[in-house]
């Protein structure tokens, strides 16, 4: 096709430059995008990856945002915020259990499932709520929606709010949801929408290593987007919108070698840096010993009080197409073993007690501190289908324990088909002891229309969460573990009684047969005459 | 009493008046959608700098603009197209009725209805399951060439969300309000929709999830109601089960076409295994369906009754059953891309299109101008809200191409409430002079019989 009219064409494309620039000018002075890439090579060889998408919206553009004007933050989240008044969202799809014994603590770590916490700054927070998790059901193409108030929870004290919110008490003014399906798949279709909320979706940038077959072809994965408030320089509040993904791979499976590369784990490489992005940062991070060799020279190396590696990348639009990152090891040997110097809490829940009438949860929480005892918040909340006995709640440890475990206990009762029963407890685990919580409970015999299709499965208890607050000897690199750590137990799967499912169908047939049976005899008998047949002779 | 009789009569005129009007509009519609191998009518003065169709759609005269649309984005009489594609299975081993969606799924998009127009129901999730050996993959051939499940996938109803119950808001619309758009079937009377049900079932009835049961009734009454509520065009179910022809046997609301993969006592079959899946991965009805959709191009040309054609009920191992007593228009006519594909039409112009003084001073930008400076008439604020009545039924709603929507000039429903409005003040001062005149107009009115009834 032949354009006649040259100049319009020309006159657009300096319109768009123009708008470009007035695009970026806004950007730079108000709006920030960022992106983070940390690869961390774990003692048994996996490899952690976690990307973070740092996008920060000033108060200038939250403004504008507010007149449905938007540029870097996507429109659906940002008329998600401001229709259902939230204040801070924090959403993780996750699949497998993180491990802590062997991979310590992660920010990105999250319970199985998903969770979803939401801080809210408006009246009628239930009818928001529920408006929340529809939205973004549709959003994520997930069954969030399934999150209703017989699975929300209010916990006191083990969600705080995480933004900045200046002088004021948020918690005086804000209200907090939380709610978690434990039994919700994760795969492709969420994380199709999640992506084409970044700026360059998985066209450039570090997300161009988004490979689905390999992303789900992992020992863990988590997905995770994150809303709260901030505070600029220009003393305004804005708001920050991070989304993360931390995958562990095991370059083992392929080839029984430590050795990776982005090729090797993702079968992708870095395309280019995302256009938007003012910085995009990769870390590659991997024990100092044995020797290993950088596949690419990084601009620098550092090592920490750990004993390990972390060279330090820089992004940008002249670094060259197709960038790799990776690590050749000399020994490919591993470490299995559990390393207890730095991660001293850890926690196992499962389940005890047996038949279909009664049960009970135990929960080991182990201190593995040589010395100090610690603190912990404990939270779980657990479905109404399981009539909690708070007064078998008891805590034993075999450390000399002079004084009281539980510090302070939050209980809400659970209502049936209402809300569930929290607890929330504050507890001070004695130094290298093991702490065993117990608790029994009735199995409630539920309707058989909310058994679900699949209801020989189970249940899905959803993970309880383990918050503390502080750690001693807290390590110098203010990264490595942030001030608050949560850590999540195993969900747990509980078996309730399972009515025959067609009994209905029997008894509507053995009812049909004596009905039958009665009726045809009734009938027979009322409508045939007896007399006496006289046989002639 | 009869001056609201004559009231009546000028009202009735009135409405008989608009009801012409708007037939002979229709009657433009279908002259144009006769011969809609050819651009249809231009528009007058406006346009005269160009002869293409894209003019014609923006053009300010009704008839211009309708005749464009009705020739420019369907040739069947609809705007948009959609699809309800559910796979009622639960477990692994019914993989193969999730890889039956999915390529449908994939058929349908390739041929150009967007995620958007697209809702898709899986019961469970094969393609992250532990049991997969292949994560995130769903594939319909053991030879594994096509990902049906691929990079860019969005389910809307997944799991336990996967009812009788959910299924049959989807189709008559009624849903909570905070249901978002997503998972809603946003459909009008221009819409063609393909129903596509794959599962276990029997005589008259379809299993969900080995819970609970959608019967044929259920499936004629909820197409009722979108009939009734106007919701489709035309409607093709298609459905792959055992016995499936039974299951539409009870529907009866017209311009719907069904086409099922065995009839009533026979089963339907699975095609094919993957071993290193280890389960069946695709159904012969399907498969065999598919041998022929995977060959279409958009904007192809076959025809639903040769795709009917193509089915060998020795291939299929059942004698696939179709429905067409309730679809006028004969499978002959209809292209399978009427309802497989979306209407995508868009037409490049190498013109620019140019705000001309006599257009921007067109009465439908006065009448904007009007309603921004708040000194509008309250008819013509009704106007905005919402089209008159007689044009409800014709609402006009693309899916793909979006022509800049606020920019085409509504003169229609502005010389409707003009119309209205002048009608209406006839009608008052009649009904005024009525008033005056009074009285000895005995005569009853026929319409009044009717009104007063």
């Amino acid at each position: 096709m032949v354009f006649s009219q040259g100049h319009w064409w020309w006159a657009s494309l300096l319109c768009l430059v123009w708008l470009g620039q007035a695009q970026a000018g806004v950007a730079i002075t108000d709006e920030s995008y960022n992106e983070d890439l940390r690869f961390t090579q774990l003692p048994d060889g996996k490899v952690l990856s976690e990307f973070k998408f740092i996008r920060r919206i000033g108060p200038l553009a939250l403004a504008k945002v507010r007149d449905n004007h938007y540029s870097l933050l996507p429109r659906s989240v940002g008329e998600i915020v401001q229709t259902f008044g939230v204040e801070e969202l924090h959403l993780t799809f996750t699949q497998g259990t993180w491990n802590h014994q062997k991979w310590g603590y992660s920010p990105l770590g999250a319970a199985a499932g998903v969770q979803l916490w939401s801080w809210f700054n408006t009246s009628s927070v239930d009818k928001q709520w529920k408006g929340l998790t529809h939205a973004l059901a549709g959003l994520f193409c997930a069954s969030l929606n399934q999150i209703d108030q017989s699975n929300t929870a209010q916990p006191l004290l083990s969600f705080l709010p995480e933004g900045d919110y200046g002088e004021e008490l948020p918690q005086d003014v804000l209200e907090l949801r939380y709610g978690s399906l434990p039994h919700e798949a994760v795969c492709t279709e969420n994380l199709t929408p999640w992506t084409k909320l970044l700026p360059c979706q998985t066209q450039a940038g570090i997300a161009s290593l988004f490979n689905a077959y390999r992303l789900f072809d992992g020992h863990y994965h988590s997905m995770g987007t994150h809303i709260r408030p901030i505070i600029t320089d220009d003393a305004g509040r804005g708001m920050e919108f991070v989304q993360t993904l931390s995958v562990v791979l095991n370059p083992l499976r392929l080839d029984n070698r430590k050795d990776w590369s982005l090729s090797s784990l993702f079968e992708r490489k870095i395309a280019s840096a995302c256009a938007l992005a003012s910085d995009t940062k990769v870390v590659v991070t991997v024990p100092s010993h044995p020797a290993s060799t950088l596949n690419s020279p990084p601009l620098s190396v550092l090592t920490d009080s750990h004993e390990r590696l972390s060279a330090h990348y820089n992004l940008d639009l002249s670094t060259p197409k197709d960038t790799d990152f990776g690590v050749t090891w000399e020994d490919s040997k591993v470490d299995h073993g559990v390393n207890r110097s730095r991660w001293y809490i850890d926690a196992h829940r499962y389940q005890t007690g047996y038949g279909g009438e009664r049960g009970g949860l135990a929960v080991d929480l182990r201190n593995h501190h040589p010395t100090a005892d610690l603190d912990i918040i404990y939270f779980e909340a657990i479905p109404w289908y399981l009539k909690l006995y708070l007064h078998t709640l008891r805590a034993e440890t075999a450390a000399d324990a002079s004084h009281e475990i539980i510090k302070d206990m939050y209980y809400q009762p659970a209502i049936d088909r209402g809300r569930p029963a929290v607890l929330e407890m504050k507890m001070t685990l004695p130094a290298n002891s093991t702490t065993t919580l117990h608790l029994e409970f009735d199995k409630a015999y539920i309707k058989y229309t909310e058994h679900p299709p699949d209801a020989n499965r189970g249940f899905d208890i959803g993970a309880a969460v383990i918050t503390f607050t502080a750690i001693p000897e807290s390590p110098p690199s203010p990264h490595d573990i942030p001030p608050q750590v949560r850590i999540h137990t195993e969900t747990v799967l509980v078996s309730l009684p399972t009515p025959d499912f067609s009994m209905p169908y029997n008894v509507i047939t053995l009812t049909c047969t004596l009905m039958a049976l009665y009726f045809g005899s009734v009938f027979n008998m009322l409508t045939r005459q007896y007399q006496p047949v006289i046989v002639k002779g | 009493m009869p001056s609201l009789c004559r009231l009546s009569t000028r009202l009735i005129l009135l409405f008989s008046a608009a009801l012409f009007f708007h037939q002979l509009d229709s009657a433009t519609c279908s002259s144009a959608h006769a011969d809609n191998s050819h651009d249809p009518v231009l528009s007058p003065a406006d346009f005269t700098n160009s002869n293409n169709v894209s003019l014609a759609l923006w053009s300010p005269e009704p008839a211009v603009n309708d005749a464009a649309i009705e020739g420019f984005f369907s040739q069947s009489g609809h705007t948009n197209n959609w699809a309800v594609l559910v796979c009622t299975s639960r477990f692994w081993f019914n993989y193969r009725h999730i890889a039956n969606t999915l390529s449908i799924y994939h058929t349908v998009k390739r041929l150009g209805i967007p995620d958007s127009n697209i809702i898709l129901m899986l019961s469970d999730d094969v393609a992250c399951n532990a049991r997969n050996h292949f994560p995130a993959t769903v594939y319909n051939n053991a030879g594994r060439f096509l990902d049906l499940y691929g990079r860019n996938i969005e389910v809307d109803y997944r799991g336990y969300e996967v009812t009788v119950e959910n299924f049959i808001r989807l189709l008559t619309g009624r849903h909570d309000p905070a249901v978002p758009r997503s998972k809603r079937l946003l459909t009008d009377d221009r819409s063609n929709i393909l129903v596509y049900m794959t599962g276990h079932g029997g005589d008259e009835f379809l299993k969900f999830q080995d819970a609970e049961e959608i019967s044929s009734y259920d499936i004629a009454d909820a197409f009722g109601q979108m009939h009734e509520k106007k919701r489709y065009h035309e409607l093709f179910f298609m459905i792959d089960t055992c016995q499936a022809a039974s299951m539409y046997k009870q529907i009866y609301s017209p311009n719907i076409l069904a086409a099922a993969s065995a009839l009533t006592g026979q089963n339907s079959y699975s095609h094919h295994l993957d071993p290193e899946i280890g389960v069946a991965v695709i159904d012969r009805f399907t498969y065999y369906n598919l041998e022929t959709l995977e060959k279409l191009k958009s904007g192809d040309e076959s025809t639903l009754s040769q795709l009917f054609g193509s089915y060998n009920r020795y291939a299929i191992a059942s004698t696939p059953g179709i429905r067409t007593d309730l679809y006028p228009r004969g499978t002959g006519a209809a292209l399978v891309t009427d309802f497989f594909g979306g209407v995508q039409n868009v037409q490049l112009t190498d013109t620019g299109y140019r705000l001309s003084p006599s257009l921007s001073s067109s009465p439908a930008s006065r009448r904007l101008q009007l309603s921004k400076s708040g000194k509008s008439s309250p008819h013509n604020d009704k106007q905005l809200e919402a089209p008159p009545p007689e044009h409800r039924g014709r609402s006009r709603k693309s899916t793909a191409p979006r022509v800049h929507k606020d920019g085409r000039p509504a003169l229609g429903p502005f010389l409707g409430g003009i119309a209205v409005f002048v009608g209406l003040a006839w009608v008052g001062v009649g009904g005024l002079k009525g008033k005056k005149e009074s009285v000895n107009s005995g005569n009853s009115n026929p319409t009044r019989a009717t009104g007063s009834r």
